[in-house]
């Protein structure tokens, strides 16, 4: 069923809203909730409380494109029940591809302008707005949707190493972009 | 960088981005199972984000590359490659195995060789540099030798004792085998010659070849090769003499040198007296018969190759005999090579098929064995890969 259908069974309030969204993105939703909770059940769980936050929020909210919305919605959700779940351990892919994250983005020692995150948001926005779309997919899967690299190897047709190659490349281009920009020393 | 200004700043990264991939992802399965992918797509074209941006159309797909091709169809690409090597290795036979096909060039060689050219088979004028440096005209098998004359001297060149050894090397094809054998066999017997050495085999492909080893008399050689030139249709003809007049001549000089010595040594064994002179008499009798006797040999050798010309015969059965034909424009070379290249590129898979069915038994087991490797292979990956 299409987006603009599913939002309109949602404005009717007809839950068969719910079962088209399940449908259509039911697998996308398990999949982030896994990756960030390294639980099935916990990400079951966490894919019940998608589905009753989108009832929640459409109306009024309209959302365009609806894929990314529920794979936002989800990855809060998920991340929320983490956090609840284990305040110290960090052991899942989540937890990895932020620590990568931030030794790349750490500061060499020296002064640095202080920046918001949503700055930042629009510094990695432009940056990945100049990737080629497989670049771009490699990072997205990786620091949003927390991929494993044998899972986004395998989606991309490429192999690990290629894949562990090319972030360590979009990484390296990241900060230098930040570097230059003054937010890394 | 603090750890959660990176998070808030990673969550909130653009939509149009997570849309792209969460849209590919839905295509691909994202865990394994099949989202509705015309949902996915519907909802990328109706993205505003994406539609002002062509590279955040979410129709657009990372490459799969053609490992994951290969990855994903193991038994098509194990096929294709058993399939490739297959062919490769029957061209490559096929290649070795055959023959130098006729000869067609149009040109004569300068030693006595004949080829095909153009329509007709042409023989060289055949001549010879004797002793004396100068162009002599030599006899045909037979004949009394022809005149020729020392530009110097104005004196004959030609000698009555003139020995010349004849041989001839053929190369012919037939469409009926056997008729073609057994009229040479009749041409030969009627021109007094006998078959030295004679060979027929299947060549491999159904066809008979022969090979034919004849001794004919010097005087009937010409009209035995003119006669199987009639017969049969000659790719190939090689004539060559050897004049071995003088080699003949030193011969026959030193057989008369020994038999003069050994007359002399029986006279004087005759007046030998004493046992010594007899035994050193004797042995030197001895030797010399010995070389006498070699040199007589020789010549007789000689004598029966002189009488007697070689001629080696090859006779091929084929299906179409090589065509001789007036010399061709370009176009029309053109023309037949297309033509020809296509009846050889049916031929080669009709020979590919045959070959095929014939090692069934071989390809199969090789192909046993690549899907034992490759299972194998695709299991130790699965062990490897880690659970998700």
């Amino acid at each position: 069923m299409e987006d603009e259908k599913i939002i309109d069974l949602f404005f009717s309030r007809d839950e068969q809203a719910i079962a088209e969204t399940q449908r259509s993105y039911g697998a996308l939703c398990h999949r982030i909730g896994e990756n960030i909770l390294r639980s099935r059940s916990d990400a079951e769980e966490c894919v019940n409380d998608v589905y009753l936050a989108l009832w929640n929020r459409i109306p009024p909210e309209r959302p365009n494109p609806l894929i990314s919305y529920v794979a936002k919605v989800a990855r809060n959700i998920a991340l929320k029940r983490y956090a609840y779940n284990t305040a110290e351990k960090r052991n899942s892919f989540y937890d990895a591809s932020l620590d990568e994250l931030e030794e790349t983005l750490a500061s060499g020692g020296g002064p640095e302008q202080e920046i918001e995150a949503g700055e930042l948001t629009e510094r990695i926005n432009a940056f990945l707005e100049e990737q080629t779309p497989e670049n771009r997919f490699i990072f997205v899967s990786r620091f949003w949707f927390s991929d494993s690299y044998e899972a986004i190897a395998e989606r991309s047709g490429l192999t690990v190493k290629n894949v562990s190659v090319r972030l360590v490349r979009l990484k390296t281009k990241l900060r230098e972009q930040l570097m230059s920009d003054g937010f890394i020393s | 960088m603090k750890r959660e200004i990176i998070e808030e700043a990673i969550t909130n990264i653009d939509d149009k981005f997570v849309a792209e991939t969460a849209q590919y992802r839905a295509e691909q399965g994202a865990s394994g199972l099949r989202e509705d992918a015309s949902a996915a797509s519907g909802a990328a074209a109706e993205s505003p984000a994406a539609s002002g941006s062509k590279q955040a159309q979410a129709g657009r797909t990372p490459k799969k590359g053609l490992l994951h091709f290969f990855k994903k169809h193991y038994a098509l690409t194990t096929v294709a490659a058993m399939l490739v090597l297959a062919v490769g290795v029957f061209a490559i036979s096929r290649v070795s195995s055959d023959s130098v096909s006729s000869d067609r060039s149009g040109y004569a060689a300068l030693d006595g060789d004949s080829y095909l050219a153009g329509g007709a088979i042409e023989n060289e004028s055949y001549f010879s540099y004797g002793m004396t440096g100068h162009k002599e005209a030599m006899a045909e098998p037979g004949e009394a030798p022809t005149e020729a004359i020392n530009e110097y001297t104005g004196s004959s060149l030609v000698r009555e004792d003139t020995k010349i050894i004849y041989n001839a090397s053929i190369t012919a094809e037939t469409l009926e085998f056997r008729q073609a054998a057994q009229m040479i066999s009749d041409l030969v017997s009627e021109n007094g010659g006998y078959f030295e050495d004679s060979e027929e085999y299947d060549s491999g492909s159904g066809y008979m070849t022969a090979s034919y080893r004849i001794r004919i008399p010097a005087e009937n050689f010409t009209k035995v090769t003119e006669g199987v030139q009639e017969l049969c249709n000659v790719t190939r003809n090689h004539i060559s003499k050897t004049d071995v007049t003088d080699t003949y001549n030193d011969i026959e000089s030193r057989l008369e040198t020994v038999q003069i010595r050994l007359d002399r040594l029986q006279e004087l064994l005759k007046q030998a007296e004493n046992m010594e002179d007899i035994i050193t008499l004797e042995e030197a009798i001895s030797d010399a018969q010995w070389e006498a006797d070699s040199y007589a040999s020789q010549l007789k050798g000689y004598d029966l190759k002189v009488a007697y010309s070689t001629i080696d015969i090859t006779l091929k059965e084929v299906y179409k005999q090589t065509e001789v034909t007036a010399p061709r424009t370009f176009w029309e070379k053109l023309g037949d090579s297309f033509s020809e290249g296509l009846e050889s590129f049916a031929e080669f898979w009709g020979d590919f098929a045959l070959w095929f069915v014939y090692n069934w038994t071989f390809l199969l087991f090789v192909a046993a064995i690549a899907v034992v490797i490759i299972l194998l292979i695709r299991r130790r990956r699965r062990k490897k890969r880690p659970e998700t």
